[in-house]
């Protein structure tokens, strides 16, 4: 198990989550397995959009790299998570990022409208730890070891 | 020609029968007359002739002798024949021998030279009767006699037979209007009469008299016709009368509205059911025309229908308003179809006004109820969503903890077990404030006391002493405004309202060296806002809306379970109140603001219920 892409480069994941707890959780998941060797996190929409559009505190692009994935959680303070993917979808510098929806929420409306807003994927939180842990492995291996990127370089 | 024909028959009857007897007499008397004068001329001349010859027989010795005394005496013997004026006698040589002229007569003599020639025979002169008789012996003539006579005689019998007449005429005539008067009892009062009666039933409309039978002639006839006709006619129209009196008691103890319109589509009779339901009596109507009264906002779509309608002659159906003088609006169903003779001409329309005032309400109650529902529905479903969503959260939390503490333990990684425990014990309470939270969320809406009136400022401070240890710990100065109105509300849902305010003011303090909050009331344009006023943290006008929705939470670095001021909002929004967010941005503090009723305006309202 390695911790870079199929192209050999460094995962990095964007984790916009609120729940600290949660947060936690999804950060000793990839820590555990090394499947990703950076993990940014913010709390709310805001500051998810602040980091992709590299506003503010974010501007500099060497401690804000463009993250290869970014694990967004819908119910979010301020900006909640279906206004922030639309806002990146419309912005053109960022409008291709990789956005994986990951949500406490099962229902229908919310993974129709995820998907309408085009995210790339759609997760639900599972309550068993196993199949939380579980679902953490696989999401890592997918993305790093299967997916290639819209881009070539690494930006 | 035409007076006469319009002259009553009474003096028709009676000119008929005057002028048929007078021309009757007339003509007999001038028939008679003409031949009596032609006979009696012819008689007198004949009775001259034979005068003549029998003087000129005894005058022709005393000629033959020429004695002329004894022709005197001969001739004077003419006296004794009152129409002859004149007598004389000529010779044969023409020369006067005697002659007689009667006494007084001043008349002219025409025994003259026509006389003297000896022409014999008789001859009419001058308006006078001529004869002249040869006188002869044995076949010599000596002379010539002739006598002159006038008419009188003849002239006074015409006089008298022409009185006489006269005589008969004037009596005929008497007879004959007698007659005729006596005639007319009989003939022409019938018909007068039933005249009379004719003119009193088109008058008066009374069917219930009769014309009286005098004969049994043809006019008896007639009046028995006439009074069997008028007989039926009253029938009719007594059944008629009922029947319209029948109609006119249905169309009176209708429920519905029976309206009837002129070919110009003015309003010709409407019962007071119509009355009722359009607020406007029918000389209202008359006077204003049949459109009068209609809600403004249906006013040009009704006359529009209207017009085209009647310009058609075609069925209407419609339902509009009706504004009623005292403000109430009445709905109502016209439905108006056209009404035609027997012979096709449109004779204006028939029509009814329902009210569906009722129906109406109760739709839009139950439009209003539905709009409800659909509120509490989406609210509901808003609800249960973020329940789910929430109350699974910290689920995931403690199960996520509960294996990562598992793995802690197998490795003895000291740190981490207390972290993982804390965010387990975090997780739980959570959890229990959340289901506290719903509960009390539940409740608005579902218990509801009987509001009171409630010193706000009384409530306000009861409820600062009720929350003294988190005020004293952060060392928050409180101002209450003695100024607060008296409200009309729940009391225990209103404690909680503002123990949430106030928990909220101080929750969002943030590091303020000397936090306030400040309980007040201003006056906004007649209305009275009472509001929380910190000056804490402050948020963001982007989010003003967004803090008041289930679960929202704008920092997550504060505590709480994002439903406190969504409970707030609901019990605002029972009392009929608004709740609202006043803040310049973080940094600058904030005040919820809301209006609530207050116990001034509830007096209002129920003076203008009683009054």
């Amino acid at each position: 198990m390695g911790s870079e892409t199929a192209h050999g480069e460094p995962l990095t994941v964007l984790l916009v989550e609120d729940n600290l707890a949660h947060a936690e959780m999804v950060k000793r998941s990839f820590e555990d397995h090394r499947v990703a060797n950076r993990i940014i996190h913010v709390t709310d929409g805001e500051m998810a959009l602040d980091y992709l559009l590299r506003r503010g505190d974010y501007s500099d692009p060497e401690s804000s790299p463009r993250p290869h994935v970014v694990l967004l959680d819908l119910r979010l303070p301020k900006i909640d998570g279906l206004q922030v993917l639309k806002e990146v979808r419309s912005a053109e510098e960022i409008s291709r990022t990789l956005v994986v929806i990951l949500s406490t929420s099962a229902a229908e409306t919310d993974v129709a409208r995820a998907y309408e807003y085009h995210a790339n994927s759609y997760l639900v939180k599972p309550v068993d730890f196993m199949k939380f842990t579980e679902m953490m492995d696989d999401l890592g291996f997918y993305w790093l070891g299967w997916n290639y990127f819209p881009w070539g370089d690494g930006r | 020609m035409s007076s006469l024909r319009d002259l009553a028959i009474r003096r028709k009857l009676g000119l008929l029968i005057v002028i048929t007897t007078a021309g009757a007499i007339l003509m007999a008397a001038i028939s008679t007359g003409v031949y009596g004068r032609y006979a009696l001329r012819k008689i007198s001349a004949n009775e001259l002739g034979v005068v003549s010859d029998i003087l000129a027989n005894n005058i022709t010795a005393a000629v033959a002798f020429g004695d002329q005394l004894a022709a005197e005496k001969i001739i004077d013997g003419v006296e004794a024949k009152p129409s002859i004026v004149a007598a004389m006698v000529f010779t044969s040589e023409g020369e006067q021998f005697a002659s007689y002229v009667r006494d007084g007569f001043e008349g002219h003599v025409s025994i003259g030279e026509e006389t003297k020639k000896g022409v014999v025979g008789g001859q009419v002169m001058f308006g006078y009767l001529l004869h002249s008789s040869p006188i002869e012996v044995g076949g010599r003539k000596l002379g010539t006699l002739t006598i002159q006579a006038d008419f009188s005689e003849l002239n006074e019998f015409f006089y008298y037979s022409g009185q006489i007449l006269m005589g008969i005429a004037l009596f005929s005539c008497i007879a004959a209007v007698l007659l005729s008067s006596k005639l007319q009892g009989g003939m022409v009062e019938p018909i007068l009469a039933l005249a009379r009666v004719t003119k009193r039933i088109s008058l008066e409309q009374d069917f219930s008299v009769r014309a009286p039978k005098y004969n049994h002639d043809e006019i008896g006839d007639l009046v028995d016709s006439f009074n069997h006709m008028v007989g039926e006619i009253e029938q009719a129209s007594s059944a008629l009368r009922e029947s319209e009196e029948r109609y006119q008691t249905l169309a009176e103890a209708s429920p519905v509205g029976l309206l009837r319109f002129d070919t110009h589509g003015e309003i010709a009779y409407m019962n007071e059911r119509s009355a009722q339901i359009s607020g406007l009596s029918l000389e209202e109507f008359q006077l204003k025309g049949p459109l009068t009264g209609l809600h403004p906002e249906d006013r040009a779509r009704v006359f529009h229908l209207w017009q085209e309608a009647s310009q058609n002659e075609l069925p209407l159906r419609e339902e509009y308003r009706y504004l009623h003088e005292d403000g109430e609006v009445a709905w109502v169903l016209a439905q108006a179809k056209p009404e035609f003779d027997d012979r096709g001409s449109f004779l204006g329309y028939i029509g009814t006004l329902t009210d569906l005032t009722d129906r109406k309400r109760a739709e839009e109650e139950r439009e209003t109820l539905i709009g409800e529902l659909e509120v509490r529905n989406a609210e509901m479903e808003q609800f249960t969503y973020t329940v789910s969503h929430d109350l699974k959260s910290p689920l995931i939390t403690i199960r996520g903890f509960l294996g990562l503490l598992q793995k802690d333990i197998e490795v003895s990684n000291e740190g981490r077990i207390e972290a993982d425990i804390q965010h387990i014990e975090n997780a739980v309470e959570k959890m229990g404030f959340l289901l506290e939270d719903l509960l009390a969320l539940s409740r608005v809406g579902r218990i509801v006391n009987p509001s009171e009136k409630v010193s706000l400022f009384k409530l306000v401070n009861d409820v600062v002493r009720l929350l003294s240890g988190i005020i004293d710990k952060r060392g928050v100065q409180i101002k209450v405004d003695p100024n607060l109105p008296v409200a009309f509300v729940d009391h225990a849902r209103f404690e909680q309202v503002i123990q949430n305010l106030i928990e909220n003011a101080i929750k969002f303090m943030g590091d303020q060296k000397s936090p306030c909050v400040e309980i007040s009331v201003r006056d906004d344009q007649g209305k009275q806002v009472c509001f929380v006023r910190d000056n804490g943290i402050g948020i963001d006008p982007r989010y003003h809306d967004t803090v008041f929705g289930l679960f929202d939470r704008l920092n997550q670095t504060i505590d709480g379970t994002g439903i406190g001021l969504a409970l707030v909002k609901r019990i605002i929004e029972v009392h009929d109140g608004e709740i609202w967010v006043e803040s310049e941005g973080e940094g600058y503090g904030s005040s919820l603001c809301f209006t609530i009723p207050v116990v001034d305006e509830v007096d209002e309202e129920e003076r203008a219920k009683n009054g």
